[in-house]
């Protein structure tokens, strides 16, 4: 599959992961540009792998990771109280919320290895022994990823949401 | 609701994968995005180059992503300008000439046009744009406006408020989350921060961008506002025409600070198999003095054959590098090479020198726009 090939056939596919990665869509039109520009010159030996399109994936989640390391001076902190109205501690029975939104704000909130766990598992449909290996580390550090923020999220949730 | 927390993640991640933006968008920008890449390699390789003392200077086009098309070559004479034509047209054969198709009316102060770029292939899909960008200090890598038009359906992509986390994994919203917005009537976004995409029309999208340029949003709006169709066509100053090796004219640039100092470049290839790349202008860029000394056009070059250089282009080794002193503080440069991995260099040594000679300049091309 040559460069061109890759892109025309699996673009929308590859940006449509790096939104759910990174959960921010400005984000991930940043990351997948840059990492198409690397991949491409390296394609000789990328193209030439059985399966491109997950060395891509890979390459977009480590620049993921390395990215909010490099770009984290750049954000701008709110008070508590405003975050706690994105993602309230206390269940909220009021039933205004939309859950789902309300899921998507609080995976937003999940530190950025317990999201991109989540991701992989949710997203991709990958087992926890994949996902180590796409995370660079051992299958019960995943698993922890996981019960942690499933645990994160159950706990912010509207009890009226999960079933236990 | 009743659901349980599984479903409720996957339905939060159709719902997120559903914000993606529209890839034509990312597929349209590669090619700016490839060369500001080369262009900041290129910086640091001078000063490093600089402070070694050394000869060696990294010249590079941008990459770009194009499917190969029909042989388009780009003739030297100037053409009489046409009207504009009405979809993202590549120059014919035979003609020097490019459309720009759009441009501002309404700049901020101290904005002057540095670069435009055109794609030279026919391709019905090509996804190359129509590049013009403008700045304040043309030594600066990052902060621009670029007007970019590209061939692109009506966008299917929503609105997407973003939801960021900062290093320590806190919620954070972003001041602005963007939002969709209409420019003289047609539909669009803006993205909170620096760039507004419209569809100007049903075929064609327009991007404004303003990186790191401090714009504030009612100027970025009202640039955008004044954008208007424009049938000012590029003069391209140099034209190949059939180029050995089976590469194939994907696009040129001219850029500069004024019509005393620029460069002119087009960009030919085969994809990942063999490049060549053809630079005419008044900038030294690429270092002369190094290597065989050849005669091209009746005066003295250089042919130098660097050993195992994968930056000059990205994605390709550069098997040649013929540097042209052309006298009158002109300069004329090709560069060849092959895939990185190959053998043997997909462009002879007769091919790059025959290139040389064949290239047709213009050394009286309008370039009154560099700098204005």
């Amino acid at each position: 599959m040559t460069f061109e090939e890759f892109v025309a056939l699996r673009l929308g596919a590859l940006i449509r992961y790096a939104t759910v990665v990174t959960w921010d869509p400005h984000l991930a039109e940043d990351i997948t540009q840059d990492v198409l520009v690397r991949a491409q010159a390296r394609w000789s030996r990328i193209g030439g792998l059985d399966a491109p399109e997950q060395y891509v994936k890979r390459m977009v989640l480590n620049e993921f990771l390395s990215w909010r390391r490099r770009k984290a001076a750049h954000l701008v902190l709110l008070p508590e109280e405003t975050l706690d109205g994105i993602a309230p501690h206390v269940p909220d029975r009021t039933g205004a919320v939309d859950d789902r939104d309300l899921t998507r704000r609080l995976i937003a909130g999940l530190p950025p290895k317990q999201r991109a766990a989540i991701a992989l598992r949710y997203y991709e449909d990958l087992s926890d022994e994949q996902i180590a290996d796409y995370l660079g580390c051992r299958t019960g550090t995943v698993r922890s990823y996981l019960s942690r923020g499933l645990a994160t999220l159950r706990a912010a949730l509207p009890a009226r949401s999960v079933r236990t | 609701m009743n659901n349980d927390i599984d479903d409720l993640i996957r339905d939060a991640v159709r719902r997120q994968e559903e914000l993606a933006v529209d890839p034509d968008r990312i597929r349209a920008a590669l090619p700016a995005r490839a060369a500001r890449r080369v262009r900041v390699h290129r910086t640091r390789t001078l000063i490093a180059v600089a402070a070694a003392a050394s000869v060696a200077v990294a010249v590079a086009v941008p990459t770009v992503v194009l499917r190969e098309a029909a042989d388009v070559g780009v003739a030297s004479s100037p053409a009489t300008p046409t009207p504009t034509a009405p979809s993202t047209a590549a120059p014919s054969p035979g003609t020097a000439t490019a459309p720009l198709r759009f441009k501002p009316t309404w700049l901020p102060s101290g904005l002057t046009e540095w670069q435009r770029s055109v794609p030279l292939t026919s391709e019905p899909d090509t996804k190359a744009s129509v590049v013009r960008i403008w700045k304040t200090t043309p030594a600066d890598e990052i902060a621009n406006l670029g007007l970019y038009a590209y061939s692109s359906r009506q966008d299917k992509s929503p609105p997407s408020p973003p939801v960021v986390v900062n290093a320590e994994g806190t919620t954070i919203e972003l001041t602005d989350p963007g939002r969709e917005v209409e420019i003289n009537g047609k539909p669009g976004y803006y993205d909170g921060r620096s760039t507004i995409t419209w569809q100007v029309d049903p075929a064609t999208k327009l991007m404004l961008v303003a990186p790191e340029l401090g714009l504030s949003e009612d100027d970025l709006f009202r640039i955008a506002r004044s954008v208007q169709p424009d049938d000012t066509r590029l003069h391209l100053p140099l034209r190949t025409g059939p180029l050995p090796g089976g590469v194939v004219a994907q696009f040129a640039t001219v850029d500069g600070e004024s019509p005393d100092s620029w460069e002119a470049s087009l960009l030919a290839q085969r994809t990942m198999a063999a490049y060549v790349s053809v630079r005419f202008g008044t900038t030294d860029r690429v270092a002369t003095g190094e290597g065989e000394a050849v005669t091209v056009r009746g005066v003295a070059a250089r042919l130098a054959k660097p050993s195992g250089d994968t930056d000059t282009q990205v994605g390709y080794r550069t098997d040649w590098v013929l540097t042209v002193d052309l006298g009158d503080g002109r300069r004329l440069a090709v560069h060849a090479g092959s895939g990185p991995d190959s053998a043997a260099p997909a462009l002879t040594r007769e091919d790059v020198l025959r290139i040389a000679e064949q290239v047709e300049l213009d050394p009286n091309a309008d370039l009154d726009w560099l700098g204005g």
